[in-house]
């Protein structure tokens, strides 16, 4: 992404995100979190959430890595995320990812981007909101 | 058998004790084919950040008592430097907040990954929200 171009109230690119249990299984793996509610559809089923959903993390993980495409290493060094968790994602649930620029504050060294953050549903449920910030340095 | 720090016990300012982790290349393959992630940063074994937080909060959450109905509601993160496959961390909590809002609890925990030399990976801070116990 070019750093230059961006600008307050500016939107980010939108990312879309398909869930799969498939990835909730490897996630599961990748991570140790072996909770019933995200690999077992038929123990998920009897719950009050009615079958299984991804863990917070992973689509927290989704965004990350939206992140790290936009901003590359500066997002794995200067980022930051302040997310609520609003509403699970199940699979076959596709996310909408986006983002309004909120702040930049331009000084010597770098520049620090401040965004709006939401993730939400095809039914247009928010999934996750909150902020993200970026620290971007300067070449 | 690690024993779990009851939920009653946890206290604004309890310290649990430092959980010690890398990340070696199968999971770091495992992770990134779980979240699709195809960055060429992690070709040179560049671990995820969120991959790190995932495995010190697996960390953490084995060391206390969960109750039912227990939801991980925030998520705060700081990624502030790169840790490579193989690298010794270190993870650090620390009970920041417990209070009971109308019928339910709420508690936070701060949570900070290092490198032996002491360098900070990431720093953040989790918020969990469960129903009130009934008194016995």
């Amino acid at each position: 992404m070019d750093i230059t171009s961006l600008c307050e109230n500016m939107n980010l690119p939108e990312h879309f995100k398909l869930i799969k249990q498939e990835n909730i299984n490897s996630y599961a793996h990748a991570s140790s979190d072996f909770n019933p509610i995200h690999i077992d559809p038929e123990f998920a089923k009897k719950t009050e959430l009615g079958g299984t959903v991804a863990h917070g993390m992973l689509v927290l993980a989704y965004v990350s890595s939206y992140m790290t495409s936009l901003f590359g290493k500066n997002w794995l060094t200067g980022g930051s995320l302040d997310i609520r968790f609003k509403a699970p994602a199940r699979p076959g649930d596709i996310l909408k990812i986006s983002g309004k620029i909120t702040h930049i504050i331009d000084d010597e060294k770098n520049k620090t981007i401040s965004c709006d953050l939401i993730c939400e549903n095809q039914n247009r449920d928010a999934v996750i909101t909150g902020e993200m910030k970026v620290r971007v340095k300067k070449q | 058998m690690i024993n779990k720090i009851k939920y009653e016990k946890l206290a604004v300012g309890l310290e649990f004790p430092p959980s010690y982790f890398s990340v070696d290349f199968n999971t770091l393959s495992a992770y990134l084919k779980a979240t699709e992630d195809s960055s060429e940063l992690y070709d040179e074994g560049i671990v995820p950040p969120m991959a790190i937080a995932a495995l010190a909060m697996k960390a953490l959450m084995g060391q206390f008592e969960i109750l039912p109905g227990t939801v991980h509601t925030s998520q705060q993160l700081t990624f502030l430097n790169i840790a490579r496959v193989g690298e010794k961390l270190i993870s650090i909590a620390k009970v920041t907040r417990k209070i009971a809002r109308g019928k339910f609890h709420m508690f936070s925990i701060s949570i900070n990954v290092q490198k032996e030399n002491g360098e900070i990976v990431i720093t953040g801070e989790l918020g969990f929200v469960l129903p009130l116990l009934q008194e016995k």
